[in-house]
């Protein structure tokens, strides 16, 4: 989707002409009010931008609605923002064959199949970690760090603060992983796995 | 100042007799047979007495073990794919759950 290949030249390409239009657009409404309304004495006074304005005039309607429109352009911001990041989805079918060729049929041979990718939308290196979640259904997966050994942890994603410009979900605090107090390997006692029930949705 | 002391002594003695517990999410596939360690199987703990209300919600992760820390000795239920499996907690540093095997 956009005029370019590069999401990120979409993203600066709308981004300057969602600027132009926020202070082009106001201009009508504010000639039509000085057209139709010569006489109609607007004055607006108040600070803007850390600065004091006075104005009166189609320049002061000119400036009320540029206001406007500004808060009112903050959404479509955002969305521009997404353009800069966007996920892309692949479905397709496996097959699995014997060593001799020939294609397996048996459906329970397609069971428990794992999926890695090249280069990884996730890494860790030392105290620091990075993941790449794409939105699913309006909702961002949660994620759960494993330490083979020590412990793990889950983030739970869609409380954390957005910034949609970077596209970051903004960690403020270190993700906790609790060491589990063991000088010995995970060891159930020579006991079998015990059978649970059928395959279900997650509780 | 000694009551202070006391109450919060009273109030910490479940956490110094936490226990950690490590389990293991397996699945023996259907067509080789094999048993191989399951990622991303949901596990709650709750109490035995209030099933409904998990106290702890985690995932197996890539080699098919999950941990829950600090669990105050007790009777629980772990729930997996739907299934209430009973366990006692006992006071121990660690404890090691059975392995627990999920359908294909």
């Amino acid at each position: 989707m956009g005029v370019f290949d590069n999401p990120e030249a979409n993203q600066v390409f709308f981004g300057m002409v969602l600027l132009v239009l926020t202070m082009l657009v106001p201009l009508i409404p504010a000639v039509l009010v000085f057209k139709l309304f010569p006489d109609t004495k607007v004055t607006t006074k108040g600070p803007l931008s850390g600065l004091t304005v006075k104005a009166s005039g189609a320049f002061a309607a000119y400036l009320i609605i540029l206001v406007t429109a500004t808060i009112m352009s903050q959404r479509t911001e955002d969305s521009i923002a997404m353009m800069g990041s966007p996920s892309w989805l692949i479905e397709g079918r496996v097959v699995v064959k014997t060593p001799d060729g020939k294609i397996v049929e048996d459906e329970s041979a397609y069971s428990g199949l794992q999926i890695t990718m090249d280069p990884r939308h996730y890494g860790a290196g030392g105290k620091t970690f990075w993941v790449r979640i794409p939105e699913i259904d309006n909702r961002i997966p949660t994620v759960s760090l494993f330490m083979p050994t020590v412990g793990q942890q889950t983030i739970e994603t869609n409380g954390l603060k957005k910034n949609y410009a970077k596209r970051h979900l903004v960690l403020d605090q270190p993700v906790v992983i609790q060491q589990v107090r063991a000088d010995a390997p995970y060891d159930p006692g020579g006991t079998p796995p015990l059978v649970v029930g059928s395959a279900a949705t997650n509780p | 100042m000694k009551i202070v002391c006391a109450v919060l002594l009273l109030a910490a003695a479940p956490l110094a007799h936490a226990t950690d517990l490590r389990g293991r999410v397996e699945v023996r596939h259907p067509y080789t047979k094999q048993l191989y360690p399951r990622s991303g199987v949901a596990i709650q703990l709750a109490p035995a007495n209030m099933p409904q209300k998990p106290v702890r919600r985690v995932l197996s992760g890539p080699d098919g073990m999950y941990y829950l820390t600090g669990i105050a000795p007790g009777n629980y239920v772990l729930v997996v794919n739907n299934t209430r499996v009973p366990l006692a907690v006992r006071p121990a540093a660690v404890q090691d759950i059975q392995a627990i095997q999920v359908p294909s």
